[in-house]
Parts: structure tokens; sequence; C-alpha cells
């Protein structure tokens, strides 16, 4: 398949921004005079950041040998962690303004105490985000995003009114749909992106300014119809087994690409890097604190979070049998990082769950370096079962 | 003393027995969780992670981590819970017949100390019975903004921010209710006022023998301390864990008035912190070379100052370990604490799964060094899991360690 010349070179440039180089635009934006916020939680709500004029921008570290993090990670901690870590004690997150985690998971409390003693940020917060989906963690929410706010302006010397925030949320909204619509595409058999492809243009919106990139996701929309035409026309639209991607942090894309090259075509996922990080929009018609307090409450699926007396984990297969119906998936691959604690917990019970739907799965244990004939082997394994199955 | 320990734990199974034939509902119950209501509403209280440590001691619990394994549980979550799920999925090589053989009516889901694993433990939980409740209980973090400096092991910090207390308050009252609906018995407010004066008379004197832990020779044997979680962290109130501390509390003073020690002579003395392996006896091999522990913060801090003035503070307190709490909160009162123990040293015991309490054991190694000049060793020990850091090599780094300071 030819690539057209602007999706390669927004592709190229997404690489390099993602892997090459660490955060080039958001350096770019600090040595502008902007401010950044390095996250390292995937649920805050970055619209207030955004209000302020502050860039927030997720830390994933990069995809590189380990040797630093060990001084403080024991051996068995997750690649998140470690490769975060290991940037940041590479000195290259010392340009960062501020550190913001939430306090949902334990790795990223951790994780956040770690950095905030490695970087000494001039600004931190750890945001107390309720487990308990319920109207009185609403309020309490509530609270605690004012607070937020309310530290940002007095470290910035500045106000940030609601029609900032509506502002922002405006923003935000529209990358949501925009990226909602790559998802979109990717339901016809001509998409022409990679899995991978499609997972760098989603996490480069956790790092750069929200307008850029949805400028950029405009540009992918635009050339993913003209590439569309060109490859009905080449009449290579190979079939490949539909799969669907589960899991947390996952911003490994060689992974993604050797389940693509055995035989799968990835349609959609329920990463924090993928679609719960966008998949849902804030309500634009209601007081803003309210309406962020309930997005990233009730609307943003988690496996951390739930409504009393029911399961999380429920949701969360829920939430995937919706997009595997919706995306047409044949199966779903569950990339499981051998440290991660969440999934450690989880991945029995959403296999189970999903075996009750009849839907076939199969787990990739995340581990690095990758071994990849591990992972061809169960993949390709997988790829057979699944074509029998629907044959 | 193991003696007096063995005879309290007889008494807790007892009442556990008698609950239960008397068709009380069984909760199941994670450390720093408001325990204290399961005696208030004559609940029978079973506590996974007690178990699990309890299965180690036994021997057993390897097996039981293999079975969970082999159900695809992570290799690096809580051996806790590994060791838990292990008793439930094959109850027939699980000691006491799996948790004491107290299927739980509902767990307490209490996001009080350990967010994810305690969290991600009920759901497993809740997975693996059909028909269990689940309630969740959820607290903040402690950040220093929230509460200031806090004492320790008391868990006394200088405030409480209000919207933080309220939120957990109206979950403890939310849980009372659910207590009430479930044993179809209203609150007693004067049985909650008594179960509380048991709880604050235990808490003091739990607090009481750490002060006299640190005394100089160290007066118990970290082989009989390292039990003291149970009554910390889960039955507080208690009459006969109040009785047993009352007499620990004794023995304890003589011994520190006579000036005995656990060692015949002390050559060095250290902080301990982080699980022990339970199935090990490393504090007993060291004691008997002379090296002691007059300081465990991993078992000082499963205790907590109930104030029975102040019920429901007190729970609210109780969330506040040094693993959810913010350690520039503590880290003055625990110095503080350890510049009065006299230290050489310490043995940090980094438990596999455990992230609050791992990701920060190498800073607080460099706390101790920059703070008292005192070195430390790290050594890998899964709580449960006696494959995962074989005694032979732990030994092996601790006694290296030894070496240097002797």
């Amino acid at each position: 398949m030819k690539v057209g010349v602007q999706v390669k070179d927004l592709i190229d440039y997404i690489e390099k921004e993602f892997s090459g180089e660490v955060a080039k635009t958001a350096k770019e934006v600090h040595e502008r005079g902007g401010k950044v916020f390095g996250l390292v939680s995937w649920n805050i709500p970055e619209e207030v950041l955004y209000a302020a004029g502050v860039l927030p921008f997720r830390l994933f570290g990069k995809a590189q040998l380990i040797e630093k993090a060990y001084t403080y990670l024991p051996s068995w901690s997750c690649s998140f962690s470690r490769r975060c870590l290991e940037v940041a004690l590479s000195g290259e997150y010392n340009w960062l303004d501020g550190l913001i985690a939430s306090k949902l998971e334990d790795t990223c409390i951790a994780l956040f105490y770690l950095l905030k003693h490695v970087l000494k940020p001039k600004f931190s917060y750890l945001l107390q985000v309720p487990v308990l989906k319920s109207e009185l963690s609403k309020e309490y929410f509530v609270k605690e995003v004012l607070n937020l706010k309310n530290r940002i302006e007095e470290f910035l010397g500045l106000a940030i009114s609601d029609d900032d925030l509506r502002r922002a949320i405006k923003i935000y909204n529209e990358n949501r749909r925009l990226l909602k619509m790559l998802y979109e595409a990717r339901k016809r058999e001509d998409f022409p992106l990679t899995g991978a492809d499609v997972l760098k243009v989603v996490i480069l919106s956790m790092t750069m300014p929200k307008e850029e990139h949805s400028k950029v996701v405009k540009k992918v929309l635009e050339e993913i119809s003209e590439l569309r035409a060109q490859r009905r026309q080449e009449g290579d639209a190979d079939k490949k087994v539909k799969v669907h991607v589960s899991g947390t942090e996952v911003i490994d894309l060689d992974i993604l690409q050797i389940i693509e090259d055995c035989g799968a075509k990835i349609v959609s996922d329920d990463l924090n890097t993928g679609t719960t990080y966008f998949w849902n929009e804030v309500d634009e018609d209601r007081d803003p604190y309210d309406a962020l307090a309930e997005h990233y409450l009730f609307k943003v699926p988690n496996l951390l979070m739930s409504k009393q007396l029911s399961r999380a984990v429920d949701e969360r297969v829920e939430y995937i049998r919706s997009l595997v119906e919706e995306f047409e998936a044949d199966g779903v691959v569950f990339l499981v990082d051998r440290g991660c604690e969440v999934m450690g917990f989880a991945y029995p019970h959403l296999r189970d769950g999903l075996r009750k739907l009849n839907i076939p799965s199969v787990r990739l244990d995340l581990d690095y370096p990758l071994p990849r004939e591990h992972y061809v082997t169960r993949m390709r394994a997988f790829v057979e079962m699944v074509r029998e199955r629907s044959a | 003393m193991r003696k007096l320990f063995r005879e309290m734990f007889q008494r807790h199974l007892s009442r556990l027995m008698e609950l239960k034939s008397r068709g009380k509902p069984v909760g199941w119950f994670w450390a720093c969780s408001p325990t204290e209501l399961a005696y208030v509403f004559d609940v029978v209280n079973v506590f996974p992670e007690q178990y699990s440590a309890y299965c180690a001691s036994k021997g057993a619990s390897d097996k039981l981590i293999d079975v969970a394994i082999e159900y695809h549980y992570g290799e690096f979550t809580c051996d806790y819970l590994k060791c838990s799920i292990g008793s439930i999925l094959n109850s027939e090589i699980a000691p006491l017949g799996g948790h004491c053989g107290m299927k739980p009516d509902f767990v307490l889901d209490s996001r009080m100390a350990c967010y994810s694993g305690h969290h991600a433990m009920s759901e497993v939980f809740a997975n693996l019975y059909s028909n269990l409740k689940r309630f969740i209980i959820d607290a903040p973090f402690w950040t220093e903004d929230k509460i200031g400096k806090i004492e320790f092991p008391a868990k006394k910090p200088e405030k409480i921010s209000k919207e933080d207390y309220d939120f957990v308050v109206t979950q403890l009252w939310d849980f009372m209710h659910f207590l009430e609906g479930l044993t179809g018995e209203k609150l007693d407010e004067e049985r909650m006022k008594r179960v509380f004066e048991v709880a604050e008379k235990t808490s003091r004197n739990l607090i009481e023998i750490a002060d006299l832990m640190i005394s100089k020779p160290t007066p118990m044997s970290q082989m009989d301390y390292r039990g003291f979680p149970l009554i910390g962290f889960y039955i507080t109130a208690a009459d006969y864990a109040l009785e047993f501390t009352q007499e620990a509390l004794e023995i304890i003073k003589k011994r520190v008035e006579r000036g005995e020690g656990v060692a015949e002579e002390e050559k060095l003395r250290l902080l301990s912190q982080g699980i022990i392996p339970w199935y090990s006896e490393l504090y007993k091999y060291y004691e008997e070379r002379g090296v002691v522990f007059p300081l465990n913060l991993y078992v000082e801090d499963t205790f907590c100052l109930i104030e029975s003035s102040k019920p429901l503070e007190s729970l609210v307190r109780r969330s506040m370990s040094l693993w959810n709490c913010d350690a520039d909160a503590w880290i003055e009162s625990v110095l503080r604490r350890a510049k009065r123990a006299d230290l050489d040293g310490a043995i940090l015991f980094e438990n596999t799964g455990c992230r609050l309490f791992s990701y920060g054991l190498r800073r607080f190694k460099e706390t101790l060094w920059e703070g008292l000049g005192i070195p430390s060793v790290i050594v890998e020990a899964p709580q449960c899991d006696p494959r995962g850091m074989p005694l032979e090599r732990a030994i092996t780094k601790i006694n290296a360690f030894i070496e240097s300071l002797l």
C-alpha cells in the first residue's frame, strides 16, 4: 500500500515526537515561556490546566534501556513507571513546570512522589479522585477540582474564569469528536492506517496543545479519505481478523505492529492511551465544574471506580462488549504488563466475562525487551482459531 | 508472651464461631478499615491479609499462590491476594478450611490504605463469590496540606481538612446504615460507646508498648511483636485484645524495670520496616546473635490512638498510615522516634507487589541516611512466597550489612 505524502509526513512527525525526541512540542511551548505540567495519570481534568494556559503533558517516558530507574524502583515495577522515572533521572524532564497525579492508583501515587523528589517541580498536586461513583463523591470531586484550580491560579498569579473553562471544554470536546471520527473510519475494510499509527495519533493528543492536535487529526482524516479511494482502486483490501485491544497504559507501538503482522487488524481498544481517554464528551451546557466532575467520575470507563455494591469489571466488560459489537471485532487481545497491578487483578475476570459473551480472547504478557517470537506464536494461533470459528 | 497471644487468638476464633452459629453476617475487612464497627454490630470479622500471613507461617502459602497464578492473576500482585484467592479456588489445600471456613456475606472495600490493592481484591472476591455484597469506603491520600504534620504511631495530625473529614465520615455513616440493614439491628449508641472505650484502652496499651520497645535493652522479641498487627489493624475493640495488651504491657514494663533484654548482649540496634516474610524466623536468627529491633515501623503503623469521645474521627485517622500519607507529613515524627531508639542501621523489607510500600523504600533509605546518618539495606521479601527470596540469600545479604556495621 502506498502511503499518502501528507499522512506519511504526519505519521513521521508523530513518530519523531512520540519516540525519537521526548516532548519536542511541549518543550518548545516551555521555551517560548509557556507553562507545561507533567501528568502522571490519565484521568485528570486537563481542561482546568488548559483554561489557565498550561499545557498538560502526559508522561510516558520512552523506550530505552532501563538503568537509573532501578535505583528507586523494584525489579517487578511496571514498564510505565520504569520508563517515566528513567527519563526523569536522565534529566530530560527537568524543564517541566509542574507535576500532577491522581490518587486513584497506588503506582501513580508512588511514582508521583518519586518524580517530585527527582524533579523538584515548582508546582505539584495530588488530585483526590474518588473511587466510588456516587453523588457524595461528585460533590467532593467538584470541590477537589476547584482546589486544583485555586492552586493553579495562586501559582500562576492569574484567575481562571468560568468562560475560560467553558472554552477549554469546547476545545477538548472537539478533539474528542475528531478522534472518535478517526476511530469511526476504522470500521471500514479499506481503512489505510495501522493500529500503531492510530495509537500514535491518540497519544500525541496527550502531549501537545489540543487545537494544534485537532488540526493534525483533521489532516489525517482528509488524507485517509483519499487513501481509501486509492486503496479501493488497487483492490488490496485484504481480509484480516479484526481485533479489539484491551489493557491500560500501552505505549509500545511495536507490540501493535506485531499483532497486525500476524494477520490481525486492530479496530478498537479500551486502553488508557486509547478510547478511554477521549470516548465521551463533557457536557457543555451545565456548570463547568459540575460537568467535569460528572465526566471524570461517571463517563470515563475506569477499572478502579464503580458504583456502590457493583463491580468495575462488569462495567469494563460491558464497555469492551459495546466496542467489539460496534467495530465488529472478531476477538480481543489483552495486553498485560507483567508489573501492572490493575490488569494483574482484573484480567482473569475480564477474560471470564468475555467468555460468557462468547467473545474469544488471547493474552500477551508485556515484558521488555519484547519477546517477538513468543507473541507471534500466540497471535498466529489466535488468528487461526478465530478464522476457524467464523468460517 | 506467645502463649498469651495464642490464647487471645483462640478467643477470637471462638467469637467468630459463636457469632456464626447465631447466624450473624460474615464481613471481610482490610487493614486500616473501621473494624471497630464489627464489634458494634456483632459481625463475624475475618481478615484475608491476616489469614494469608497465617498460611505463610504454616508453610502453606506457596501452593495457594500457585493456584492463583495458574488462574492468571498477576505474578507481581500482592502475595496476600494470591494466597487468599488460592484458598478460595482450592480450599482443600488451605489451612483452617480457607479463611476459617467463613464465607463472606460482604467485603468492606475500604480504600483507606492500599488503594488499588484492597479495592481490586474486594472486586476479585465479589467475582469469586456470587451474591457477595461489596461496600466501598473511600478516604483521601492524606497530603501535608490536608493534615499538616502527623504524630507517629498515634496518628494524630495537626489538623484534618473539613471537606475530607466530612467526606469520610458521611461514608462511615453509610456503612453503619448498611450494617443496620444487614443485621436487622439499629445502631446501639451505648454499645458503640462501650466498644470504643475498649478500643481506646487497647490502643493506648499498644502505643505504650511501642514506646517501651525503644528502651535499652530491647525488651521484647520481634517474633512476638510481629503478631501485634492483628490487634492494631483488626481487633482493638475486642475485650480479649484489651486483656492481652494489658498483660503484655505489664510483662514488658517489668522487663524494662529489670533491664532484661531479648538478647543477652545487644550488639546492634536496627530499625525494621516492611512486612517480614511470614514463613521465616529471621528476627529470631538475628536476635540470637545480638542484633535487636527496637523499632518496627510496619508493626507500629498498624497502631492508632482510638478516642472514645471521638469515635468517627478516630476511624478517619485510622486511614493515616505511613503508606496513605505524604511522607513529608510523617517523616519528622518517625525520625524523632528513630533517634530516641538509638539505632545503628535499618533493614528494609521490599514486599513484592506492594507499590505504595516498595516504591518509597529507596527514598526512605536516603532519608534515614540524610536525617540520621543511619545506613540501611533493602532486602527483597515477598511476604508469603518463600521462593521469591530464598532465606539463605536474604541472610547472606543482611549478614554482609551487619558485618559492615560491627
